[in-house]
């Protein structure tokens, strides 16, 4: 009998992702035309391999490069082939890549079965099996690296923020969602290493993907639109085998009631395709995004703090608003205010003034300034009683500035538990969140956001360490 | 899609170390008599056992008699079942010891993505109402099914009563069944909690 890891292979998708070369096939003339955007955005992305541009009409030079009638005319080893032709005429360019020996294929076309068109899906399908060519897509918008600045998406590259080299691994399932989170992403203080659009994962499918991230070193969290998986036993396996290696945090779009059609028994009845997901999730280590936002809200949780099982907070705040907003959100997600020890207590009654109550939430007044935060926070931090810290910090208050925002890096630097900041206001809250993010402190504008990630890195250290 | 029958699934049940309660398939009244005599004449319930998809909802039909004890109520429940069974031809009559305490459900379904899948939850008549339920890819082993156990918002209710290790051991159990036979559905609903104990009560298994 063959062995579940017999049966479940990968495509290598190494060479397509870090391509030492890329031919565009469809790479138009017209500035317009998605094959010609392409072209634009490798040359001006800065990447550094080889280019060829690939055209049925073939004749003039295109943007400083000469253009191949046909990828077999161009003889050289090839990593990366992008399609951004008319989906009739994809089958037959497969076979070419094939016999060009490209190591993998990008189609960037739609019109397959999204359509109805599942003939032409299934040639195409074929003719990638024949030549055992890792292809991905149809209807995607394919692969970004930010380290190999590979970059097939078509969208012009000023009507979206591109987000840094980072250490997040970004899939996708839809394209339309996967540009708006990227657009998102450099607002949230992280950065990325892929972003993968996969489509309709006629051949690569989400499995490959996973694998691909998991065994990336530049990648340490994964972060995961899904609609719906094309096959479930390899991606039980792959989340089996990854999904407390790398935290992989997931949202699962399109909520179906499959279950209860043609149910027989009571269980059958109550577990329809979104129960069974949340609980492959759950089983499995995955951290589950309820919305959007949580996915990035999440992610930059994960991409700096440590992980950490206990669920004691410690909460500082120069707003009294604010502590019980913060605390009220960290009941809601199972969370709880630390008790301070009474070594912490002592200290802070000697350093604050006596306007401040000495309790959790430690509020420090609104006149508090550089100084009080400092011997607050790190008071908090170090208490043995303290899991996980929370600062909110109220830019609109006169003490509160960058310098609160540099004593809150130092205390961070010297420290080994989570520490995040809640901050909430406009233009001049904005600008000390960068500063703090791109120091590695995640910032929350909402309460209940930054609880919910709190939540998830307790709930996904747990099942780490437990398993 | 078949109804496995319940003789057969009781011992299917015993293979794998799940408790179900005392029960016969009697074919007159003297049979019943004397079940319940062996029984030290505790309360009995009388159910109509047929593979007709209408019968499938058995109090909805009114196919089960519940807390029957002395002579006279077990005789007027039967004649009345037999008479109501008829147009569910053919059936047997199952008669069952009755025991009262918490109900929970087990089961497992087939997804058609995912493959075997068990479920625990509050069970009897809150399960559909309160749809407090955990889901897990089988075979699940006592991990998973602890983390089950602990994801029920009813776990304290559940616990109150047993020790967690039984209830465990019993979906690994029933998880093992699911996942080694050709089954594609099962239900045991209820499985009651009584006296530290576990009692599977009504068992139905598609095959």
């Amino acid at each position: 009998m063959k062995t579940e890891k017999d049966k479940i292979k990968y495509y290598n998708l190494e060479p397509m992702i870090h391509p030492k070369s890329v031919a565009i096939i469809g790479a138009s003339y017209d500035p317009n035309k998605v094959g010609h955007i392409v072209l634009r955005n490798y040359i001006h992305g800065g990447f550094s391999g080889k280019l060829y541009p690939v055209n049925v009409n073939a004749k003039d030079d295109l943007l400083g490069l000469k253009v191949y009638k046909s990828i077999l005319d161009i003889k050289q080893e090839i990593d990366l082939v992008v399609i951004a032709t008319p989906a009739a005429t994809v089958p037959s360019l497969i076979n070419e890549c094939g016999k060009a020996n490209a190591k993998g294929v990008v189609v960037i076309s739609s019109g397959f079965a999204e359509v109805g068109n599942t003939d032409l899906q299934k040639q195409l399908i074929e003719n990638a099996k024949k030549y055992n060519l890792a292809v991905i897509g149809p209807n995607c918008l394919g692969v970004m690296d930010l380290r190999s600045r590979t970059d097939t998406m078509y969208l012009p590259s000023f009507k979206l923020d591109k987000p840094i080299m980072g250490n997040v691994g970004f899939i996708s399932q839809s394209g339309a969602i996967g540009s708006v989170v990227l657009d998102l992403i450099d607002h949230e203080g992280f950065g990325l290493s892929s972003f993968i659009s996969y489509g309709n994962a006629d051949v690569v499918d989400e499995s490959d993907i996973l694998n691909y991230l998991a065994n990336d070193n530049g990648t340490k969290l994964i972060i995961f639109y899904l609609e719906g998986v094309k096959d479930g036993q390899r991606f039980l396996y792959t989340i089996k085998k990854y999904g407390l290696k790398k935290p992989i945090i997931i949202i699962k779009a399109g909520a179906t009631s499959q279950g209860a059609t043609a149910a027989h028994s009571h269980t059958a009845a109550l577990a329809g395709n979104t129960e069974v997901y949340e609980s492959i999730f759950k089983q499995y280590g995955l951290i589950e995004a309820e919305d959007l936002y949580d996915l990035l809200y999440f992610a930059k949780i994960f991409e700096t703090e440590p992980l950490c099982t206990g669920n004691r907070v410690g909460v500082v705040t120069n707003g009294g608003g604010a502590g019980v907003l913060v605390t009220d959100a960290l009941y809601k997600n199972g969370l709880e205010l630390a008790q301070l020890s009474i070594n912490t207590k002592q200290n802070l009654r000697k350093v604050m003034p006596s306007i401040v109550n000495i309790t959790t939430p430690l509020d420090i007044g609104g006149d508090a300034d550089r100084e009080r935060f400092k011997n607050a926070i790190d008071s908090v931090a170090n208490d043995e009683n303290v899991d996980m810290i929370a600062v909110i910090v109220l830019f609109q208050t006169p003490g509160a500035d960058s310098a609160v925002v540099s004593e809150i890096i130092n205390v961070k630097n010297n420290i080994t538990k989570p520490l995040i900041v809640i901050s909430i206001g406009g233009t001049y809250t904005l600008a000390h969140r960068t500063m703090l993010e791109s120091s590695g402190i995640p910032v929350y504008d909402s309460p209940m956001a930054a609880a919910r990630s709190l939540k998830a890195l307790i709930d996904f250290s747990k099942t780490s360490i437990k398993k | 899609m078949v109804l496995v029958d319940y003789e057969e699934g009781k011992n299917l049940l015993d293979k794998y170390r799940i408790k179900s309660i005392d029960s016969k398939y009697i074919n007159n009244i003297n049979e019943l008599l004397k079940f319940s005599d062996s029984l030290n004449n505790a309360d009995i319930a009388l159910k109509v056992i047929s593979q007709n998809p209408e019968a499938l909802h058995k109090s909805k039909q009114g196919l089960v008699k519940l807390d029957l004890r002395t002579e006279h109520e077990l005789e007027k429940a039967y004649n009345e079942l037999i008479k109501r069974a008829e147009q569910f031809k053919p059936y047997k009559i199952l008669a069952q010891k009755m025991v009262k305490g918490i109900e929970i459900i087990i089961g497992g379904k087939t997804d058609l993505q995912f493959g075997k899948v068990i479920l625990i939850g509050l069970g009897g008549i809150y399960v559909e109402i309160l749809k407090d339920f955990q889901l897990r890819i089988c075979p699940v082993n006592n991990k998973d099914a602890d983390e089950m156990i602990e994801n029920l918002k009813s776990k304290q209710i559940i616990l109150n009563n047993i020790n967690k290790n039984k209830i465990a051991d019993l979906l690994v159990n029933t998880s093992k069944l699911f996942f080694e036979n050709n089954i594609v559905e099962l239900d045991l609903n209820p499985v009651i909690i009584h006296d530290n104990n576990l009692d599977a009560v009504d068992i139905r298994i598609i095959k």
